[in-house]
């Protein structure tokens, strides 16, 4: 008996498929035969350990049978090819998750004026149009500055105008005439009343001139000082408006938002009550 | 003449079978539930992965069902089911080897394997036996697992593996032979000491 007989006869026996008298034959062959012993020892250990693998319980799946031909609804939605993409979706799924995450938070990160701000709720982010102190400091300083060069060109041009009237006001109004008497060494009380008189009547008109054209230029001043003014309060009070009507628009989002999750929560408690009904 | 359950189990099959080419939905439904457990193992053995081997029995019943006027004889209804299954095990190993350029997504069995070829015993005891002896039955040759499977879990006889695989008796029990050699060669180049529970 060759080798590869007694390798299969051997195989007969451990699987039990020799006849009664076969089997009386290959045990006597068996006992004379240690090596012959010791492999079917072998094998008959190896079968025990296959024996540890055991069967699994599963549950078939939903067929559908029909006059064209058949199909699983669990090979439609676990075909290997989706399967082979698995990392990717998984990684796809996270990414999307993180995005989701980020957004519900308001997690944001900026890079400005080489700092980098990473917050949640905006809070510790600078926002878009939001000035720091120091830039706010910087602002109104400028702004003071530029007022300041303003009053002091305004009121340059109001005392150079001042000096050129008055320079024109005096050069206008003479000064009366030297009387031929006053040349004498002797001048009567009437003639001396006479030319006080003049010189008193010439200084009122001299003075009156200059209050009118004072007045007059004060009333200029003050006219285009109210103009500022107004054009100023105006210019604030647009600016105010556009504040308010921008905080109205954030105050409108944030409660949209805040409204969009409070609906996305409800459905997802809806959906787990649902399911957990069903 | 007395009739074990096993035999009640393939008369019940082959009057299914009869119905099922009738086209009786139903029937075949019943065919499906009665045989379904045994072709998922047998898959599960061949890969040791659930995934793969849900996929293949799906697709095994697909097959049957789409060629049941193919089948000329019902007696021979589960040689011909145990076939279709071990084909389609073979077309899915086909495939699984076309997606080798996919291998750094390897899977977790194939990860066990290395593990089981590369690693030092210490690393074996951890694992449960049933689990490293999976693995181990998964590296061998096509044929021989597949002999071992029908006749150490399906309980053929070397007649029945013989006209299924449409080989003689004697190939049968010589893969079957090479194949629990082979076990054993792998289990102590590996220097396992398995402890066994019965």
């Amino acid at each position: 008996m060759g080798t590869e007989d007694f390798n299969k006869d051997l195989i007969t026996y451990l699987y039990d498929e020799m006849s009664t008298e076969e089997r009386q034959q290959f045990e006597i062959a068996m006992e004379n035969n240690p090596e012959l012993k010791r492999e079917f020892e072998e094998l008959q250990e190896m079968r025990k350990g296959l024996a540890q693998i055991r069967d699994k319980e599963v549950m078939e799946p939903f067929f559908l049978w029909g006059k064209n031909g058949a199909a699983s609804l669990g090979n439609l939605f676990k075909r290997r090819s989706l399967m082979m993409f698995r990392p990717f979706i998984a990684v796809a799924a996270s990414l999307v998750i993180v995005l989701i995450i980020g957004y519900l938070t308001n997690f944001s990160i900026n890079y400005k004026d080489k700092s980098l701000y990473i917050g949640f709720n905006n809070e510790n982010t600078q926002q878009e149009g939001m000035f720091t102190q120091e830039e706010v400091a910087q602002l109104v300083n400028q702004e003071i500055a530029k007022n300041n060069a303003y009053i002091f060109s305004k009121l340059s041009e109001t005392e150079n105008s001042f000096d050129s009237r008055f320079a024109a006001l005096e050069s206008s109004q003479k000064m009366p005439d030297i009387p031929s008497y006053l040349d004498r060494d002797v001048v009567t009380r009437k003639e001396l009343d006479v030319f006080l008189s003049n010189v008193r009547s010439n200084n009122l008109k001299v003075l009156k001139t200059y209050l009118e054209s004072s007045s007059a230029q004060q009333q200029d001043y003050f006219q285009a000082v109210l103009t500022e003014f107004s054009d100023y309060v105006e210019t604030q009070r647009e600016e105010d408006l556009r504040l308010i009507r921008r905080s109205l628009i954030n105050l409108q989002e944030t409660q949209q938002t805040q409204k969009e999750e409070t609906d996305q929560i409800l459905a997802s408690i809806l959906t787990t009550v649902n399911n957990q009904e069903n | 003449m007395a009739e074990t359950l096993r035999d009640i189990a393939l008369y019940h099959s082959e009057c299914l079978v009869e119905k099922s080419q009738k086209g009786d939905n139903h029937a075949f439904g019943k065919l499906v539930g009665l045989w379904f457990k045994r072709i998922y193992n047998v898959a599960l053995k061949y890969f040791g992965e659930h995934d793969l081997a849900m996929e293949v029995t799906q697709r095994t019943f697909i097959a049957v069902y789409n060629n049941l006027d193919s089948i000329k004889e019902v007696k021979s209804f589960k040689y011909w089911l145990y076939k279709v299954a071990i084909n389609q095990c073979h077309e899915e190993e086909r495939r699984q080897k076309r997606r080798t350029w996919f291998s750094i997504f390897q899977s977790d069995d194939a990860k066990r394997m290395e593990e089981v070829n590369f690693q030092p015993e210490k690393e074996f005891q951890q694992k449960e036996t049933e689990e490293i002896m999976g693995s181990i039955l998964k590296t061998l040759p096509e044929e021989q697992k597949v002999v071992i499977i029908m006749k150490e879990y399906e309980g053929m006889k070397f007649r029945e593996i013989a006209e299924t695989l449409g080989i003689s008796e004697n190939t049968a029990k010589s893969r079957l032979y090479y194949g629990l050699k082979s076990l054993r060669k792998t289990i102590e180049n590996s220097g396992l000491n398995l402890q066994y529970n019965y």
